[in-house]
């Protein structure tokens, strides 16, 4: 084993802590690689948020005004997306699904050390781009904007293509993995709804991606090459950009929503001690939510003098997507109804989620809606909506997921005192930071401004008060890894008496993962119809 | 799923609604159905609106509240009393009912929602039907937007405005460009909200139902100077307007005979490029932040740049603001195009304006 974990330069495997910093093909070191870094990211991104909540807690322009404020939100959304919730959601897939699926790896290993490694000069540049002016037109960067911005602007653009290529390769990764490689007795409806999820997401990564790829090169023609795609006066079009630039970015919200589905739907069970209620309506409402996903990219545009007819397919597509999302969350309260709950930290996350997505969901619907929209499109409301998705959803999600998997990947419990002073802290701050900003919006506040009126002073102070408190509340959960990855409790391979193939071997698995290939006999959520499988 | 037994397969199914959690679900229903009503009826999370299309538009969302309160609370509720309810005995390792999914209660809240989604659809479709249907005697107001500030013309009186004055009770339709980036034109008291394009006119209709000022707000980021992209708009009566209307044509008149006062077409200038947005000038009744103050500075205009005089530095500082940045303040801030927009002959009347003041 030892002698092929070497071959030429690259290695297989981690021995010790200097194999995390090379070209590793072990899909678990990747996971480790991509979650560590993520979370990196998470931090400097909040780092940002605070900036923007300690210039936002009075108004007037105290700190940074202007152009450097400008910056601050466009780095924050930027890296937050696409440096810390799509690597950190890929990373933990990347360790647990071949796992779940029985494999000893992805179907690609060196594809997938590459995703990985392509994020690295992505972020280089992405943090570069502060040095030479800056990137400072938001995470969007609509033209003609970005197109008068500085130079920062230009490596903001051609960090995303690493970033794009490192989401394709890993798509198509784990479409080949799930589809191809699966235990002996794995049909299609017994594979486990995070690895459904990591189809659905995908498939949205493999069709959505290229087309972001494709409009940011455009982009950065017209910037560096001076060529005319967005200005109307040569015959192009600045709508084009937001039509090419939405159709990936919004189904990139399910790509930072579904894996989170996924791991809801596992730590559910596990915790309540009941099978998932109605496994294939989850995994068809996944795969749904991917395909409407595509459906729908134009309500970001509603106030854009779009063609006003084409609003109303686009409302009615929008609104669809609740369907299947209140399908998962009828199934999950269905999930949790008369079974056993344990309450720990993974479970009161996941609790959590359902509590806080519905919120962000119902508000979805809001902005669905064209006349609402247009009251409340690029105001606060927008900003309270999509941090109730990507923070109350994908971020709790990632938490729920990473105390539920942290035994396995470790070897060792986290603490659950720590855990819960950790959630409760994130829940309080979170909703302190981000319900008074539907409010702010309804009421006139715009989004990406540095100054407000006077009026709106009460709740922005409340909100980063709420921001200081729910940064605050990361440093439980660091101390927690910190200490419980020396003196943790041993976890066991199956802490959770879980089922699953991840629960039947050793925590942290072996190189290979399996001593001997798993044969699967059912679904993986069996709880109350058969013995909790033993470790081989 | 071939293994999973439904519900009514299983022999053994204990009781999953008893009597308790049947008297909390009916409760939670009223409660949601209260809830929703009473959110959705006086919903209590918007000011009042100003304008027809903003009652419409409040309307609906009323509507849309009491819909997603009931949502909420069947969620949270169900959600809480499972958290109570279903909590395990400390010592109990058993497992819960293998229930794997009921075929009926799937389908009940699948077509349920989506009838209800709708619905809503229904309801938004038709109000957007109403607010956007031009008149006849509307108002056209051509509405133009350049880093950072608002300027409104009116075709027909042929008058220009930093503010934007209408009449009540009158539909105003906009027809709106910008002169740079893009924008966005919103008075969240109206609930009106377009984004402003270069080289493409966009339109919004609105008209307003009570007099008084309200806030002008950009709400699309075009740059450095987004957060104070403001202005006003005047709903007032109709004598007012015309009123105004009038004494802005006495303005014109005699700025266009400006030889007479070329102070007056010089602050008329000032106004009119949006220079008053980010300098402060008092004789201009400027109060703008984000660029130096300019009371004071022909005394300093002679200074700056050795070799320069006052007229060529002034001239620059307009068309090449960059060539000479004032300490404290950033470059590549002040948009660099002013050369474009404004005429040679203009630049002049500016330039005498801002070295005229003493």
């Amino acid at each position: 084993m030892v002698d092929t974990a070497r071959r030429g330069f690259v290695r297989h495997g981690a021995r010790t802590w200097r194999d995390y910093f090379t070209f590793n093909t072990d899909h678990k070191v990747i996971g480790i690689q991509y979650m560590v870094m993520a979370f990196v990211f998470f931090i400097i991104g909040g780092i940002l948020a605070m900036l923007i909540r300690a210039e936002l807690a009075a108004p007037g322009m105290q700190f940074v005004g202007g152009k450097a404020y400008n910056q601050l939100f466009t780095i924050h959304g930027t890296l937050m997306i696409f440096f810390w919730i799509i690597p950190a959601f890929i990373g933990l897939a990347n360790y647990v699904v071949p796992l779940q699926l029985g494999q000893e790896d992805m179907a690609f290993p060196r594809l997938n050390a590459l995703s990985f490694w392509l994020v690295v000069p992505g972020a280089i540049l992405m943090l570069t781009a502060f040095a030479v002016g800056g990137a400072e037109s938001g995470w969007t960067a609509y033209p003609p904007l970005s197109l008068t911005t500085h130079t920062g602007q230009t490596l903001w653009a051609i960090s995303l293509q690493f970033i794009g290529f490192s989401s394709i390769f890993g798509g198509l990764n784990f479409l080949v993995t799930i589809f191809n490689m699966r235990a002996r007795g794995m049909s299609l409806s017994r594979v486990p709804l995070m690895a459904w999820a990591m189809v659905a997401t995908s498939i949205i990564i493999v069709m959505g991606t290229p087309v972001l790829s494709g409009a940011l090169f455009l982009l950065i023609f017209s910037r560096i090459l001076g060529t005319n795609f967005f200005s109307s006066t040569a015959g192009g079009d600045p709508l084009m950009w937001q039509n090419l630039f939405w159709f990936y970015s919004h189904p990139a919200v399910y790509i930072m929503v579904l894996p989170g589905f996924g791991m809801i739907s596992e730590v559910l069970p596990a915790f309540s001690r009941k099978p998932i209620f109605g496994y294939k309506l989850i995994a068809v409402s996944s795969l749904a939510i991917g395909i409407f996903g595509f459906l729908v990219w134009a309500h970001h545009m509603f106030t854009s003098g779009m063609d006003p007819l084409l609003r109303i397919p686009f409302m009615i597509t929008s609104m669809i997507i609740a369907v299947p999302t209140g399908v998962k969350i009828f199934s999950w309260l269905a999930t949790i109804w008369g079974g056993k709950l344990r309450f720990t930290t993974s479970l009161m996350f996941a609790l959590a989620f359902i509590s806080m997505f519905v919120i962000g969901g119902l508000s979805g619907v809001f902005l669905a809606s064209v006349p609402i929209d247009i009251h409340v499109q690029d105001t606060y409301f927008v900003v309270a909506h999509l941090h109730y998705v990507l923070f109350g959803g994908s971020v709790v999600a990632l938490y729920s997921g990473i105390y539920y998997w942290f035994p396995k990947i470790t070897g060792r419990m986290l603490n659950e005192r720590l855990g819960q002073v950790h959630f409760w802290l994130n829940l309080i701050g979170f909703n302190l930071t981000f319900l008074p900003q539907h409010t702010l919006g309804l009421d006139g506040m715009p989004r990406r401004v540095a100054d407000y009126d006077p009026a709106f002073t009460g709740l922005n102070l409340v909100s980063s008060i709420g921001a200081m408190l729910l940064a605050f509340s990361t440093l439980p959960f660091l101390i927690n890894v910190v200490v419980s990855l020396r003196r943790g409790a041993l976890a066991g391979p199956n802490p959770w008496r879980a089922f699953g193939l991840e629960w039947t071997t050793s925590s942290p698995p072996p190189i290979h993962n399996f001593p001997t290939p798993p044969v699967v006999d059912g679904d993986p959520y069996g709880y109350g119809e058969r013995p909790v499988p033993v470790a081989s | 799923m071939s293994q999973a037994p439904g519900p009514e397969a299983s022999g053994s199914q204990p009781v999953m609604f008893d009597t308790t959690s049947r008297l909390v679900a009916i409760v939670i229903g009223v409660v949601a159905v209260v809830a929703g009503l009473v959110l959705g009826i006086n919903n209590p999370f918007l000011n009042r609106s100003v304008a027809t299309e903003g009652s419409a538009i409040d309307q609906l969302f009323g509507l849309t509240l009491g819909i997603a309160t009931v949502v909420f609370v069947i969620v949270q509720g169900f959600l809480l009393y499972s958290i109570v309810r279903f909590g395990r005995q400390p010592d109990d390792d058993t497992d819960g009912p293998p229930i794997r999914g009921n075929h009926k209660l799937e389908i009940f809240w699948t077509v349920i929602p989506a009838l209800t989604i709708f619905f809503v659809g229904f309801m938004s479709y038709q109000v957007l039907a109403d607010i956007e249907q031009p008149q006849d005697d509307a108002l056209v107001v051509e509405v133009k937007g350049f880093q950072f500030a608002w300027q409104f013309y009116y075709p027909e009186q042929d008058v220009t405005s930093t503010e934007m004055h209408i009449p009540v009770d009158r539909q105003v339709h906009m027809k709106m460009r910008s002169n740079d980036v893009i924008h966005s034109f919103w008075v969240p008291e109206m609930r009106i909200k377009k984004d402003v394009m270069p080289d493409r006119v966009t339109e919004a209709f609105i008209t307003g139902t009570e007099t008084g000022t309200y806030p002008i707000v950009c709400t699309e980021l075009c740059g450095a100077g987004h957060a104070v992209m403001r202005s006003q708009i005047i709903i007032q009566s109709d004598a007012d307007f015309k009123a105004w209307i009038a004494s802005q044509q006495t303005t014109a008149s005699q700025a266009a005979g400006a030889a007479a006062d070329p102070m007056a077409a010089g602050r008329q200038l000032f106004n009119s490029s949006g220079c008053n947005a980010c300098h402060a000038l008092a004789d201009a009744g400027a109060v703008g932040a984000l660029g130096p103050e300019l009371d004071g500075y022909s005394a300093v205009a002679g200074t700056r740049v050795p070799g320069q005089s006052a007229e060529q530095y002034t001239l620059e500082a307009v068309v090449k603001p960059n060539a000479f940045i004032v300490e404290g303040f950033p470059a590549n801030l002040m948009p660099q195009d002013y050369g474009l927009r404004i005429s040679e002959q203009d630049l002049d009347k500016l330039v005498t304006y801002l070295l005229g003041m003493k």
